[in-house]
């Protein structure tokens, strides 16, 4: 009971009590000398913490009121119709910035994947200006297309073994091969 | 369809063609061989030599038309770079020789045309030959001292 009687003292000390309920208040507090220590107690304590939040507000610089109120004006005022295509442009990248960071991680991601299969392709493709060298056991024989020995009479011979072919173009003289 | 779905639709709509598109097309290197060309004089002495440059011909040199020497000497080793279609000349301790090549042949084959003068000028093989690379070709002919003159080639 004295619990509420206590918040009945609070409201009344705040103001937020009924006609009807102020009037009992106020006559409890003519016959009961405790509730109206209470009452004195609690208006100081409401002094107290009104004056320590005025001192608060004073610490607060006064520009700083200005930009919150410039603030607040600005989103509550209407927009302005027309700010020029580059604000419309900033205004939207603005908006969607969340949109526009993952779309150009994404394409950052798409072209770099690109970029490195490519370069792995042109690393596969096979080398110009040098041939390779096949193991023995897989090279072809060789092969003449034409063999012209002005003075004398060409041989051709193949010499395979497990080092590849050796291809031997001897050139005898022609009295020499008369004379066979 | 909100801009939260169209917009990395259309960013890469634009990347990938921008990424995959091919590369400004650059002039091919030209075709291009390391041709290795050995000058070899052959005779035959009381115990049979060969150069230790010529450790990959040895086991040929067993064989006919080599059989008939033993000694087998290193006149002179030159690298050279062919460029196709274009002649380039190698002198040698006993004449010249020019090679051109031709062309590359299904990656592994060197096509090359090779003539060879003596020492005394006078041209006495012309010839066109597709060798794979790592073979040899090796072009012989008698000397009058009943030694041989040899110039083995292979390219890389």
């Amino acid at each position: 009971m004295a619990a509420r009687d206590d918040i009945e003292l609070m409201q009344h000390a705040d103001g937020e009590l009924d006609d009807r309920a102020a009037a009992d208040v106020d006559a409890r507090l003519e016959r009961e000398p405790d509730a109206r220590a209470k009452a004195d107690a609690l208006g100081q304590i409401s002094e107290l913490v009104r004056s320590h939040l005025e001192l608060a507000a004073d610490d607060v610089p006064a520009r700083s009121f200005d930009a919150i109120w410039r603030k607040v004006d600005r989103e509550i005022s209407t927009p302005e119709e027309d700010t020029g295509l580059w604000a419309r442009i900033t205004g939207w990248l603005d908006r969607h910035r969340g949109h526009v960071i993952t779309g150009a991680v994404s394409a950052g991601a798409v072209a770099a994947l690109a970029l490195l299969l490519r370069t792995t392709e042109e690393a596969r493709a096979p080398r110009r200006g040098a041939i390779d060298v096949q193991p023995a056991a897989l090279r072809v024989a060789p092969e003449i297309e034409s063999l012209d020995t002005p003075d004398g009479e060409g041989t051709v011979l193949n010499l395979e073994d497990e080092d590849g072919h050796t291809t031997v173009i001897w050139v005898s003289p022609a009295d020499t091969v008369e004379g066979i | 369809m909100s801009a939260r779905r169209w917009l990395p639709v259309l960013m890469l709509l634009i990347a990938i063609p921008a990424a995959s598109a091919q590369p400004t097309p650059k002039q091919p290197p030209p075709v291009a061989v390391s041709c290795e060309f050995l000058e070899i004089s052959a005779s035959s002495g009381a115990a049979p030599a060969v150069d230790a440059d010529l450790e990959k011909l040895k086991k040929k040199f067993k064989k006919p038309p080599f059989s008939s020497w033993n000694v087998f000497k290193l006149l002179m080793k030159a690298d050279a770079k062919l460029s196709q279609k274009k002649a380039e000349t190698i002198k040698l301790k006993m004449g010249t020789a020019t090679a051109t090549l031709l062309g590359i042949v299904n990656t592994s084959n060197v096509r090359l045309t090779i003539s060879i003068d003596d020492a005394s000028g006078k041209n006495f093989v012309n010839n066109t030959a597709t060798f794979a690379g790592g073979d040899y070709l090796v072009y012989g002919h008698s000397l009058p001292n009943n030694e041989g003159h040899l110039l083995a080639l292979t390219c890389k």
